[in-house]
């Protein structure tokens, strides 16, 4: 084992043989590039003046009065594509292109990792196809009907759960069967050593603008995980201040760091949500995605080292801040980013406390799937 | 000496090309698969047989092995099930036993524990394909202490260096990689897959098992001529019927024949 592929005891590189080497030359041209100004310049201009960075740090006033200490929003629901994922897909993607790969391919759940791809491969001029589980695909239609615009080649995953566990288990093969000439453009600081670290990178941006933009510095930061890219992403920069609070909010239905044990999935060992024959559990959320088994390997390092704490929220908390927030301050989130909004709006706060909500995506793509729920549907006719 | 030693040894002495056969445990139904095994050991058909644990998202398998893995997890199949099942041929088969399993089943319970109920059922080493050279260390000294081998695996694009190593750690085989890609039929092998088995063969001085897409009498013969020892698994599970046995053991049977001629004469 060895320890620079660890955060504490997770993560590691827990895949076949055939992905160590193409694992390692990723890990030499990331390096590289890291280090590399020509890249690091040619990446903030593309944030800047393409995916629409720094996004705002907004003070909410409805979230602040709610819930009587000042809230801010993060507002990632604003970069092009409508999420933070965007940050990642563009890094990733200037990588393939620096590293003379032309052929990208990527896993998605809600189709915000896809559709970022999409449109990171559509401007570097690169083959793109997207693995999607059938499950997602149906209740994340206008995310295909995206991809496909963006000129991305879908290829639907029926075996599995249906949702991302089987499109990260399909990329995966594929990646495989060609790791010369294939980029694996992983959606998540999951999988094998570097990705995680990779992931965590590129999404750091959004820690560091809030360093900047907030009036002195926050007490709590909250938001939610999945996979965890988003929260690992603005948690980052303000590890080493350990007066900050780090709260991440999982789904209920797929609470890995909450309810899970430590196992190994996709490459890494980590939390996870597994039977106790060690199958992996079917999950559920209305979030598509935060419907995933298993989590970053950093994030059950941060667990196990208490630096944050993992909570969640069901389905129904998670909808009534989505409404709540979309009609009291005129932002729709992403069903995602609305359980990092409910466990806000469910905390007591006293009023000196300023808390950061990363708002991670906005909820567009959403609306289809919650109008299909016949409660809603007559609220609002 | 393990029971798996003693025979990979020997057909490397005699310079006989080894054959193994996967089953996924539990498939078609847990009497037909230890039926399954009964027969080809009755019969010869096989130098030994990898078992394979079905797992929920098992990312080194073809749609044919995820398949009957499903099924076999559908119809309740657990590792502690497999693993009672072959224990209960422990003294009425000859056969050696492989059990290839991915490491979050391992690692369910104990890994202490897992590995030994292995040994205890009657394995004699392990192949583990989501642990690969390096992350190898912790479950090969268990297994050493519970008296099994570890099996390690070899791609085509594993650098000479890492292969000198893995030769050292992997027994009593290592186990080649025959191309980039998932288990599964319809692999094409050519010169290249030939040239890459005869370089691994020459860093190692262990027998080079080759594995991953072996089809046909055709492609046994082709791989036959460098290769230690081939390994076989969805030609032979696309074999089997899943609700007439006698139609599998016959068709296994012919299967069997026609491989064995092709790779030893």
């Amino acid at each position: 084992m060895d320890e620079k592929y660890y955060y504490g005891g997770f993560g590691g590189r827990y895949v076949p043989e055939s992905l160590i080497e193409p694992l390692n030359e990723l890990d030499r041209n990331y390096k590289s590039c890291k280090k590399d100004k020509n890249f690091q310049s040619k990446l903030s201009d593309i944030l800047k003046n393409y995916a629409g960075r720094p996004t705002p740090l907004y003070l909410s006033g409805a979230l602040s009065e709610y819930c009587g200490c000042s809230v801010y929003l993060k507002r990632e629901d604003l970069c092009h594509t409508g999420a933070h994922k965007i940050n990642n897909a563009l890094g990733q993607g200037l990588l393939a292109v620096e590293t003379g790969k032309r052929n990208i391919i990527a896993e998605t759940g809600a189709g915000q990792h896809g559709v970022a791809t999409a449109a990171a491969a559509a401007l570097f001029g690169l083959k793109c196809t997207i693995y999607m589980g059938t499950k997602d695909i149906k209740r994340q239609h206008n995310n295909v009907v995206r991809m496909k615009l963006l000129g991305a080649d879908i290829v639907e995953v029926q075996e599995g759960d249906k949702t991302l566990n089987a499109a990260v288990n399909a990329t995966l093969r594929r990646w495989v069967q060609d790791p010369e000439n294939i980029y694996y453009l992983l959606g998540s600081c999951v999988g094998p050593h570097p990705y995680p670290a990779i992931v965590r990178d590129f999404h750091s941006v959004i820690g560091k603008e809030v360093k900047e933009q907030i009036p002195d510095r926050p007490d709590v930061i909250v938001a939610c995980v999945g996979g965890g890219s988003n929260s690992i992403g603005i948690f980052t920069p303000f590890f080493k201040d350990k007066n900050i609070r780090f709260v991440g909010v999982e789904a209920e239905g797929c609470a890995s760091l909450s309810k899970g044990k430590v196992g190994v999935l996709h490459g890494a060992k980590s939390y996870l949500l597994y039977d106790k024959n060690g199958q992996i559990k079917k999950t559920h959320s209305i979030a598509p995605g935060l419907d995933y088994s298993g989590v970053g390997p950093e994030h059950s390092f941060y667990k196990e080292r208490s630096r944050a704490e993992y909570v969640n929220i069901n389905d129904s908390e998670a909808l009534k801040a989505f409404r709540w927030l979309s009609k009291n301050e005129g932002i729709i989130p992403a069903l995602e980013s609305s359980h990092a909004v409910a466990w806000v709006m469910k905390e007591k706060w006293n009023g000196g406390q300023k808390v950061v909500i990363n708002l991670s995506g906005r909820g567009d793509k959403d609306i289809d799937e919650i109008f299909s729920m016949e409660e809603i549907k007559r609220e609002y006719e | 000496m393990s029971k798996l030693k003693d025979k990979v040894e020997r057909l490397y002495r005699e310079d006989k090309t080894g054959l193994s056969f996967f089953l996924t445990g539990g498939y078609p139904d847990m009497e037909s698969f230890t039926k399954l095994v009964k027969y080809i050991d009755k019969n010869n058909l096989a130098d030994f047989i990898e078992v394979g644990i079905p797992f929920s998202d098992p990312v080194a398998d073809g749609p044919v092995i995820q398949e009957s893995s499903q099924k076999a997890i559908s119809a309740g199949t657990t590792y502690n099930n497999i693993l009672m099942a072959v224990k209960s041929l422990k003294n009425k088969i000859d056969i050696p036993l492989v059990l290839m399993s991915y490491l979050n089943i391992l690692l369910a319970d104990e890994l202490e524990k897992t590995l030994l109920t292995a040994a205890d059922a009657g394995f004699s080493a392990a192949i583990i394909p989501d642990m690969p050279y390096g992350e190898h260390e912790k479950a090969l000294e268990i297994l050493k202490r519970v008296g099994m081998e570890l099996i390690l695996l070899i791609s085509p694009g594993t650098p000479d260096k890492r292969v000198r190593e893995i030769g050292k750690e992997s027994s009593p085989f290592l186990y080649y990689v025959s191309s980039y890609g998932v288990t599964g039929n319809g692999k094409k092998f050519d010169k290249k897959t030939l040239e890459s088995i005869r370089k691994v063969r020459n860093l190692s001085a262990k027998p080079v098992y080759c594995g991953f897409g072996i089809t046909t009498g055709k492609d046994a013969q082709y791989i036959a001529d460098i290769a230690d020892g081939e390994i076989i698994g969805s030609a032979v599970i696309d074999l089997i019927s899943e609700n007439n046995i006698e139609q599998t053991f016959n068709d296994i049977y012919k299967f069997a024949i026609n491989i064995g001629k092709s790779i030893r004469e």
